[in-house]
């Protein structure tokens, strides 16, 4: 009971403020729907919008490199746990650790990854992301990519260690090929733990901060500023908190969305186990 | 001849691409942060220049120099991440047993609420409670942090026990009940040790959360407060001046060392209780 208080009590003040004109420190003035429209013209806004749907598509990079991880490891018979160990790495450090790491790695003057390409003379100079929004978008999703690909590694190759090994030596008896076999009677058997992995890693990538934060600051401008960035940024460096947390209700209804889905898949796979 | 052609049977293309595959993948993942480890004991003097993968004299002069500097931060991170293991534990526990056991009006409704809580950002909550934080006074104290990170660590806590807490025969307590314990005693005495891994690994997950929480940590403290050493580490590449690299890189080791231990030790359990 405490526990849903604890949660429910700050969301509920929060749609309140959203309401207001509220300053961190000071009074605050009911604007009514003033901060939606602020918010809605605001050009920042927009772009976050944009920033956030692109985002998101790591999404498809985290499943299909998930996967792939995950037969690859499904399919070794020597090396398992040296090459899964190997492929957990990202997810063992912090997400604000593997930021940190990338910006040096990939700073265009001091960081190894440039100054190899031009030494290979794959590049000419190198190339100057963090002034550029757009790409620097590309790279924050690509460290993203990077980072999370290991969370549906984890999933996947749990329950791919769960197929009976029966099936698959049918599949074989039966003169399937590599191919037929993956689409007819691995994937079916992992569909469960995709839809899931799919559904949680669109929501957590919707909500990021830490990672982006640390590599881009959300800048140049806003160019970068995923939405749960833009709220924290507007509450953290401009104490706008009713402005913040109207940023947080349009946040608030695009995870929506997902995690009904999440929770029609959920009960769904309890009612398998059930059965 | 024999001996080429058993080779070739054994080898199939597959095999082959999936090797490739491995290395290029392993190679993604282990290269940067081995780079950037050998950053973290390099001299200043080194960080520049041609690249190269062997420090040419290793030194821990940056690791120690950023724990002198730190060490105070690691402290603070240290307590928080206990404390919020200790008040998760303390009420996720009978919290979990309370949902898988018990009859009470509106319990499937209730359980849906804490699980929502999960997936809703974490960011959305962090602007009211900062507000609320401040009308109570837990604004940059320690107390105020346990209970912010708390309620972010919380659902999966709840989660992972209930489902071991249904996963357990139901009328183990009802046999120990026969036997003469109360209610209270049947639960302290059966179901806790039969649920230790599970609560054990619930810890562990908990402890990860607690030391890699950014967001309430870094906008509910001042650096006069129980600022946690993720902060420190976030500050550090702030403005305009030019970063101690090898420094910055030994920190972000030396603060990802805890966490990763804590991930191997505690991966069996891991394994066992999120299996589903």
């Amino acid at each position: 009971m405490y526990l849903l208080f604890l949660v429910w009590y700050p969301a509920l003040q929060g749609l309140y403020m959203s309401f207001f004109e509220w300053p961190l420190l000071g009074d605050q003035s009911y604007v009514g729907i003033g901060n939606y429209e602020y918010l809605l013209t605001w050009e920042a806004f927009r772009r976050s919008i944009f920033t956030t749907v692109i985002y998101s598509l790591q999404t498809v990079g985290h499943l299909v490199l998930g996967t792939v991880m995950g037969l690859i490891v499904w399919r070794q018979k020597r090396f398992k746990t040296v090459t899964s160990l190997m492929f957990l790495i990202p997810i063992l450090l912090p997400p604000l650790v593997t930021g940190t790491l990338f910006r040096h790695v990939l700073e265009p003057d001091l960081g190894p990854f440039f100054a190899l390409l031009v030494d290979f003379g794959l590049l000419k100079s190198p190339i100057y992301w963090s002034n550029d929004g757009n790409l620097a978008l590309l790279v924050i999703t690509l460290v993203g990519v990077w980072t999370w690909s290991s969370f549906v590694f984890l999933l996947v190759y749990a329950s791919l260690e769960s197929i009976p090994d029966a099936h698959i030596e049918a599949s074989r008896l039966y003169g399937a090929g590599a191919v037929q076999r993956l689409r007819r009677v691995i994937l079916p058997q992992i569909k469960t733990a995709l839809l899931i992995a799919l559904v949680l890693r669109i929501i957590r990538n919707l909500g990021k901060v830490a990672q982006p934060y640390q590599i881009t600051r959300g800048g140049p401008g806003f160019d970068t500023t995923v939405l749960g960035l833009l709220v924290y940024r507007l509450a953290w460096e401009r104490g706008e908190l009713g402005l913040a947390f109207a940023g947080s209700i349009v946040l608030g209804l695009i995870t929506f969305v997902f995690i009904a889905l999440f929770m029609w898949q959920f009960e769904r796979s309890s009612e398998e186990v059930a059965a | 001849m024999n001996v080429f052609a058993t080779l070739r049977r054994q080898i199939s293309g597959i095999d082959i691409l999936q090797w490739c595959i491995t290395s290029v993948l392993v190679a993604t993942f282990a290269l940067p942060v081995l780079y950037a480890f050998s950053v973290s004991i390099r001299p200043s003097s080194e960080v520049f220049g041609p690249v190269h993968l062997i420090p040419k004299e290793p030194t821990i002069e940056p690791w120690m120099q950023f724990l002198a500097d730190a060490g105070i931060n690691f402290l603070n991170s240290i307590f928080i991440a206990t404390g919020v293991v200790i008040l998760t534990l303390l009420v996720a526990v009978p919290g979990a047993y309370a949902f898988s056991r018990m009859e009470f009006p509106g319990r499937k409704l209730l359980f849906y609420l804490v699980i929502l809580i999960m997936l809703v950002p974490v960011v959305m909550l962090v602007v009211p409670v900062v507000q609320i934080w401040r009308d109570f006074g837990l604004f940059n104290t320690l107390s105020g942090i346990w209970l912010a990170v708390m309620v972010s660590q919380m659902p999966v806590a709840i989660w992972i026990l209930r489902d071991n807490f249904q996963g357990l025969p139901p009328n183990i307590e009802e046999a120990a009940q026969v036997y003469g314990c109360t209610q209270f005693e049947a639960f302290v005495r059966v179901i806790l040790p039969l649920a230790s891994p599970a609560i054990l690994a619930v810890g562990f997950l908990t402890f990860l959360g607690a030391w890699n929480e950014f967001l309430f940590s870094n906008i509910l403290t001042r650096s006069t407060g129980p600022r946690p050493v993720m902060v420190t580490l976030f500050s550090l590449l702030g403005g305009d001046r030019a970063v101690p690299w090898n420094y910055v890189m030994a920190g972000s080791f030396a603060i990802a060392v805890p966490p990763a231990t804590f991930y191997l030790l505690a991966r069996r359990y891991l394994e066992q209780a999120l299996s589903f």
